[in-house]
């Protein structure tokens, strides 16, 4: 059964003529790596934000266990069940590192031990020394905002991780590291990961890929717009 | 919970823009609370002299509507008018006869009602205390003494008096005036001065009420110069029966009281000479005097002058009473009874208490008025402000905002933040204003009131020259507007100004400007989305 789902959705833009996707049906399952590639602008943030219930369809359903997610409470949905790795970080520049995954963890409402420990923890894992962590976000690399970013959709725990370039900015050897992340996640932990990547290395190591095309046109009434290819 | 635990750090993180926020509401607080202890002192003050005061009221001729009806633009020669004028007075004068006071006294709102007479009467053997010529008078014989005292003071209400805007009070009728003021009092009630304690018996014993024996009290001063003792007779004579055998009425001095104010109760102006010395107060009772009064009508002949004006030889008195009430509200009740109870609107009905409490805190009634107008403007000046700076900060945390919205933050708990960092750093602002303001209102507003007193006390005493003849109408039961000007004891000081209740209202200013400061935050906070804030980053 999968935990997530696009039911032929289609979106565009207010304000602009173009649908940027059309007819959409993926399936995402738990304990999978999903890769979603296609050129720029094909619409993978897109799908990203429709997914995180960020904006809503404007045709078809986006389907969390079943449920249309926007029967769901979305904050509850964004702030427990998914995490978020946004193409821009979105971090808050005047935390710190810890602070701005120790944030996510209280928004989330869910029970730690040890918010501040576990925090620095998985600053850790991503590779982030004790000083960066307390360092403010303003102050740290893309590749290390990026990691920051990685650690706070992963504190508080949730059943699916959303990531837009997670590894975009980062050198091959950090890249594998980060992978390697979310492989464990996926097989131990059976947790559902969507990679949005225009790396080949990423796409490889994904259980399935979907490819957007960028659609041309005034919203064409062609009906198969992205291929399904096992990886 | 985590959100006061943020809008704490974020206060921190964004220094600048807490610091404007906070200076902006310090300075609001603490001119609030200047501004709201002055109007609090000016409360107190009034409460606290209201509980002290007792509240009396007398019932007197309406003077300005009688200038109006015989305002020089009416028909009629000046003479004629004047003459009117005269008989008006006299006819409305007998309206206040003692039965007629003591119908009104029946009102419920009178909690207790006393009375006095007043007559002017000349010495015969004895010799008035004359503080006007330097030392004490140097007239010998009691002839002369009338005769130099009546051209002193000259005819009360006569043509000459100079009486156009000025009518009498008392006297009225044309009588000569003594240079003894006689005052019969019901009750020992009524003798305030005594109840006051600026006069005290300094031997023998007061006079008796029930007025068998002319007995009366004298003041130190004239019982020295005229070498009176108790248990000492005087004979005090009609200053109206200027020719025949004199009319004479002797008295029993049963005790000296002596005065602790200054024997000339009314400054500046002219003085009329000896009766306007309180040291020449007789003070008996009211049976004895108006027994006297009594007597002197019943013998007194009338006599026309060369202008037709008819003047008798008898005693001149004025009867006057005095209502007791038990609060402000009482007595403003009375004022309405009355006249439900026919008193016409030729008379008024006035409080001296009020009238002299109310003077007493104009100066700092009128700052209380001005604290209000610059509290407003303060209050609006200031939540324009506060609410420009929220606008243009909350552009700036739009960006925030939309992350918040974006990991899940719910719009309520973000709103939420927002207000209680706003809160904070108002109410820190607010217990600094208080405190400054606390510290500061105190001197503020008692050099505020040194000028509003110096201001209203050159007001005062200009009225007071331009109506200088006034000056000298200081008779018993007789006030003038001048005197209440330049006499009345200004409230000129303030203990404490800011106290509990400056304190809740200060905390009510607070969450007024927190509410300005945050529904701009709650507006933006409801209708963000996320997803345009985050894809529009301006
Ligand atoms: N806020 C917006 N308003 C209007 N059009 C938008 C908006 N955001 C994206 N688009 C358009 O929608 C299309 C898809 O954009 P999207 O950001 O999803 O692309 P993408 O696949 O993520 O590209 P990239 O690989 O460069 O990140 C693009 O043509 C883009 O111009
Ligand atoms: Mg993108």
């Amino acid at each position: 059964m999968s935990i997530l789902s696009l039911d032929n959705v289609s979106y565009f833009y207010d304000g602009t003529k173009k649908n940027v996707l059309e007819n959409i049906s993926y399936d995402f399952d738990p304990g999978l790596i999903y890769a979603v590639v296609g050129r720029s602008g094909a619409g993978k943030t897109t799908l990203l934000s429709l997914l995180s219930g960020l904006t809503n369809p404007k045709k078809g359903s986006i389907l969390w266990n079943e449920k249309d997610i926007n029967k769901l409470n979305k904050y509850t949905y964004r702030s427990q069940y998914i995490g978020v790795i946004f193409q821009s970080f979105n971090l808050l520049p005047n935390l710190t590192a810890v602070e701005n995954v120790i944030l996510s963890m209280d928004i989330s409402g869910k029970k730690f031990n040890n918010k501040k420990q576990h925090a620095l923890e998985l600053l850790g894992k991503v590779g982030l020394s004790e000083d960066e962590a307390h360092r403010r976000v303003l102050k740290l690399s893309g590749g290390q905002q990026q990691r920051v970013a990685i650690a706070r959709a992963l504190s508080y725990d949730p059943e699916i991780i959303l990531a837009d370039e997670p590894t975009g900015n980062l050198d091959l050897e950090t890249q594998d590291d980060i992978l390697d992340i979310f492989s464990k996640l996926a097989k131990e932990e059976n947790k559902c990961i969507v990679l949005v990547t225009h790396s080949p290395q990423v796409s490889e190591r994904a259980d399935k890929i979907y490819e957007l095309i960028p659609l041309k046109g005034t919203r064409p009434k062609s009906d198969q717009q992205s291929n399904e290819k096992i990886g | 919970m985590y959100i006061v635990k943020n809008a704490l750090r974020s206060i921190t993180r964004s220094l600048s823009r807490n610091i404007l926020i906070c200076i902006i509401a310090l300075v609001i607080a603490t001119s609030a609370c200047i501004a709201l202890s002055i109007k609090q002192s000016s409360a107190t003050a009034k409460d606290n002299a209201l509980k002290q005061i007792n509240v009396t009221g007398v019932i007197s001729i309406n003077e300005e509507k009688l200038q109006q009806q015989f305002a020089p633009s009416s028909s009629g020669s000046s003479s004629t008018q004047r003459k009117n004028m005269r008989t008006q007075m006299s006819t409305l004068e007998s309206g206040l006869s003692l039965t007629n006071l003591q119908k009104y006294a029946k009102a419920s709102s009178v909690s207790n009602f006393y009375y006095q007479i007043s007559s002017s009467m000349n010495g015969s053997g004895i010799d008035a205390v004359d503080t006007n010529q330097g030392n004490f008078s140097t007239s010998t014989s009691p002839t002369s003494t009338s005769s130099s005292s009546s051209k002193k003071s000259g005819e009360f209400g006569g043509e000459n008096g100079g009486g156009n805007s000025n009518a009498p009070k008392m006297f009225a009728g044309m009588g000569q005036q003594g240079d003894f003021t006689v005052i019969g009092y019901s009750t020992s009630k009524a003798m305030t001065d005594f109840v006051s304690g600026t006069k005290k018996l300094s031997s023998g014993s007061m006079f008796t009420f029930d007025g068998k024996n002319n007995s009366c009290i004298i003041s130190d001063q004239l019982a020295t110069y005229n070498s009176l003792k108790v248990g000492s007779t005087i004979t005090l004579k009609n200053p109206n029966k200027t020719s025949g055998t004199a009319e004479t009425y002797t008295f029993t001095v049963t005790g000296i009281y002596h005065n602790s104010e200054s024997s000339t109760s009314s400054s500046g102006g002219m003085s009329f000479g000896a009766s306007s010395n309180t040291a020449n107060q007789i003070y008996t009772s009211y049976t004895a005097l108006n027994n006297i009064t009594t007597t002197s009508t019943k013998s007194a002949t009338t006599s026309k002058d060369d202008q037709g004006n008819t003047t008798s030889t008898a005693l001149r008195s004025q009867v006057s009473g005095t209502y007791v009430f038990g609060t402000e509200a009482a007595f403003n009740t009375f004022k309405k009874q009355v006249k439900t109870m026919g008193l016409s609107d030729s008379y008024t009905v006035t409080s001296p208490d009020i009238t002299s409490f109310e003077n007493s805190i104009k100066p700092l009634d009128t700052l209380g008025g001005y604290a209000t107008i610059f509290l407003l403007i303060v209050l609006l000046v200031g939540g324009v402000l506060l609410a420009l700076i929220n606008i243009f900060s909350i552009r700036d945390r739009k960006y925030e905002v939309g992350v918040l919205a974006a990991i899940g933050m719910k719009k309520f708990k973000v709103a939420s933040q927002f207000v209680v960092e706003l809160f904070i750093v108002t109410f820190v602002a607010i217990i600094i204003g208080t405190s400054v303001g606390a510290a500061v209102s105190v001197p503020v507003t008692n050099s505020l009131l040194q000028n509003q007193i110096a201001q209203q006390t050159s007001t005062a005493s200009s009225i007071n020259n331009n109506f200088g003849y006034r000056g000298g109408q200081g008779g018993p039961g007789m006030s003038s507007i001048s005197q209440a000007s330049t006499n009345t004891n200004f409230v000129k000081q303030v203990q404490s100004a800011t106290d509990l209740n400056v304190v809740m209202e200060l905390v009510g200013i607070g969450i007024l400007l927190t509410l300005i400061s945050s529904s701009i935050a709650i507006i933006f906070i409801s209708r963000y989305e996320p997803l345009k804030i985050l894809s529009n980053r301006d």
